[in-house]
């Protein structure tokens, strides 16, 4: 008797299981890449959530003046970097410190920002709209903001199925856009994958054996980054004393060490470093193979000079141009919404 | 898949039009409802010596005076204890303390009836699971003034107001007590005697207390965690008694 009350229980979440349609999008996981860190569980992918989130990614809402938004430091055609920007600037024209990273791949990302003072995707949101440099605004007016407009209820509604308009459920919203942003289709990918007609040139199949050699310790494949917290011998700027992952922990041993960043799309997201010091890759070569600032938190990877000539310099950056994905670049699903 | 659910659903059918199974149904659900439980509650009321506490309004302590503008602080972890024993865990316990509205200085438990304590038991912030656990809803929502934006993980305590020998803009102070990565977690653990029955009870949370530790002189403001907020916040279990 006990068993078949069990079966009817299993039917019925058996039923609802399978109710939920499957239309439920997932994010594409290549074969041989680790898990996404991300915990799905939490904040399952839904269409119509996605589509909230990218409103949002792109409505100068979120700022003090309402005319900030995300995209204005993110750009899609850039690897939504701040493009020609060494350090973003925000509203009312005010710089800030540091230079937009690319935001790809964000699924597989255990911190955020340069110095990992993010802990989770969900929250990464609230320190660009509470940064008085950048948006200036504080969550809680927000989504008084979002909650008095019929348009955003609206969305809501379809998101959540009631059209309360919460921190959490913007900030939810907001992070669903962010997961979709996976870049996986590059050159280089192709022929990771083997694919038909695909081949790297002898100079960037040269490059990639450097690149193996000199660089991917930190910037590991398939994401091209470790996710750690490393001094690659950048030469502190006085202007900003920015001392990176030590002003989080404290610790002196994390002094000058910033997150490692991913390499996909490069070639589009220049200035490169957390302080957009460099112009173009030939400039982060140079600072490879002669640059190198020598102080007690320097990455041992380093600590030996990495002796490249100009052709070789040539080939690790032809390489790093088959790690430009255009079909993300270019994907009407992560552009300004219609 | 379809087709395997329509043979589900008419499976159920069959099943729930047979009599014995609705009435195990029956039987079933009534069982939860044996424990007999109760709703109860506490209530939290933070005084300024023998007073309550308003906000922006000017005390007296000791020889010192005081004004509180923003006075907002977790609880969490909640359970109640008889002999070292715990006897009731609150779960998914999480509270905001916000004196800009009283209704949330009274907890409501709902447990079984007759529960017999002698101790309660609290955490002053939050733990660290949920500090890296990304965005939370209700008490724990960011917009409730309780998250730090720039560096992610909530304010356990947070107080802010005026005192004279305050060497900050306007005399003001403002203590933003958090952080939980070691070494400077700064969440507290509060033990106190709680002999009471299930009934509408209070616990004092006495901000004289802490006042009399602060140094705005030398030390107006703390806004971010570290070793400081560490140090200010061991003043916490202090403050909090049942008397
Ligand atoms: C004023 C320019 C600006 C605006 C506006 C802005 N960002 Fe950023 N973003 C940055 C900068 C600069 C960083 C790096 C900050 C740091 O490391 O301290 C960053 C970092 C990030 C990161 C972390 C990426 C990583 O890999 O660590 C994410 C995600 C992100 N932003 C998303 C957003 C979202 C979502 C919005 C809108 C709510 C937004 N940004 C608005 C400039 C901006
Ligand atoms: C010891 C670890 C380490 C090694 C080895 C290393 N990098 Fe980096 N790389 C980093 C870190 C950390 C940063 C960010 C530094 C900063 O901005 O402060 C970075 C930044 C970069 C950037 C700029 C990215 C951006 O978005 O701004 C490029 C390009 C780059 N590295 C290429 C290379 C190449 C090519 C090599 C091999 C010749 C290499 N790296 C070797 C750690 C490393």
């Amino acid at each position: 008797m006990i068993h078949r009350f069990y079966l009817i229980l299993l039917l019925i979440f058996v039923g609802f299981a399978m109710m939920k349609p499957d239309k439920n999008p997932v994010i594409h996981v290549p074969k041989g890449w680790p898990k996404p860190t991300y915990d799905f569980k939490k904040n399952p992918l839904n269409e119509a959530t996605i589509e909230l989130g990218r409103q949002l990614f792109y409505d100068p809402v979120l700022s003090r003046n309402d005319q900030v938004s995300c995209a204005s430091c993110h750009l899609q055609q850039t690897a939504f970097t701040h493009i020609d920007h060494a350090l973003s600037h925000g509203i009312d024209d005010r710089i800030g410190n540091r230079n937009s990273p690319a935001l790809v791949n964000l699924a597989w990302g255990k911190i955020f920002m340069w110095d990992g003072a993010v802990n989770h995707l969900d929250v990464q949101a609230l320190a660009p709209i509470e940064n008085h440099l950048e948006m200036d605004e504080k969550i809680a007016n927000v989504v008084l903001k979002l909650q008095a407009s019929k348009t955003y209820r609206g969305r809501f509604f379809n998101a959540f199925g009631d059209s309360t308009v919460t921190g959490e459920r913007t900030l939810k919203s907001i992070s669903q856009f962010l997961l979709t942003l996976v870049s996986t289709n590059s050159k280089y990918d192709q022929v990771m994958r083997k694919e038909k007609g695909i081949q790297f040139s002898e100079s960037e199949q040269k490059g990639y054996v450097l690149f193996k050699k000199h660089c991917a310790a930190c910037h590991t494949e398939p994401l091209f980054t470790n996710g750690l917290f490393e001094n690659n011998g950048l030469k502190p700027d006085s202007t900003l004393n920015d001392i990176g992952r030590m002003g989080v922990t404290h610790r002196s041993s994390d002094s000058l060490k910033f997150k490692v960043p991913t390499l996909r799309n490069i070639e589009r997201s220049p200035p490169y470093m957390h302080d957009g010091r460099f112009r173009n890759l030939q400039m982060v070569l140079f600072h490879y193979s002669n640059g190198i600032h020598a102080s007690p938190t320097l990455s041992p990877q380093l600590k030996n000079t990495i002796a490249l000539n100009e052709q070789e310099k040539g080939c690790v950056i032809a390489f790093l141009k088959t790690l430009t994905d255009t079909e993300f670049l270019m994907n009407p699903k992560y552009g300004y919404p219609k | 898949m379809c087709c395997f659910l329509r043979k589900g659903a008419a499976k159920i059918k069959l099943l729930i039009s047979d009599g014995k199974t609705t009435s195990l149904l029956i039987g079933f659900l009534s069982a939860f409802s044996l424990t007999a439980q109760t709703d109860w509650s506490v209530s939290f009321k933070p005084m300024i010596e023998q007073q309550p506490l308003v906000l922006n309004q000017i005390y007296a302590v000791k020889n010192d005076t005081f004004r509180i503008d923003v006075f907002r602080f977790y609880l969490s972890g909640i359970s109640f204890l008889k002999q070292g024993e715990t006897v009731f865990s609150e779960s998914n316990s999480y509270h905001l303390i916000d004196a800009e509205d009283t209704a949330s200085y009274r907890i409501a438990f709902h447990s079984p009836k007759n529960l017999t304590f002698d101790e309660i038991q609290f955490n002053v912030g939050i733990d660290s699971a949920t500090n890296v656990a990304g965005v939370m809803g209700g008490d724990l929502d960011p917009t409730k003034g309780m998250y730090w934006s720039w560096q992610s993980g909530y304010i356990n305590f947070k107080l802010e107001g005026w005192n004279p020998k305050s060497t900050a803009r306007k005399h003001e102070f403002q203590y933003h007590l958090g952080g939980y990565m070691v070494p400077y977690s700064a969440l507290t653990t509060v033990r106190i005697p709680f002999d009471k029955e299930q009934s509408t009870d209070s616990i004092t949370v006495q901000l004289a207390t802490f006042l009399e530790q602060l140094n705005t002189a030398e030390l107006p403001a703390i806004m971010s965690p570290g070793e400081r907020a560490v140090t200010l916040s061991q003043v916490l279990p202090t403050i909090f008694s049942s008397k």
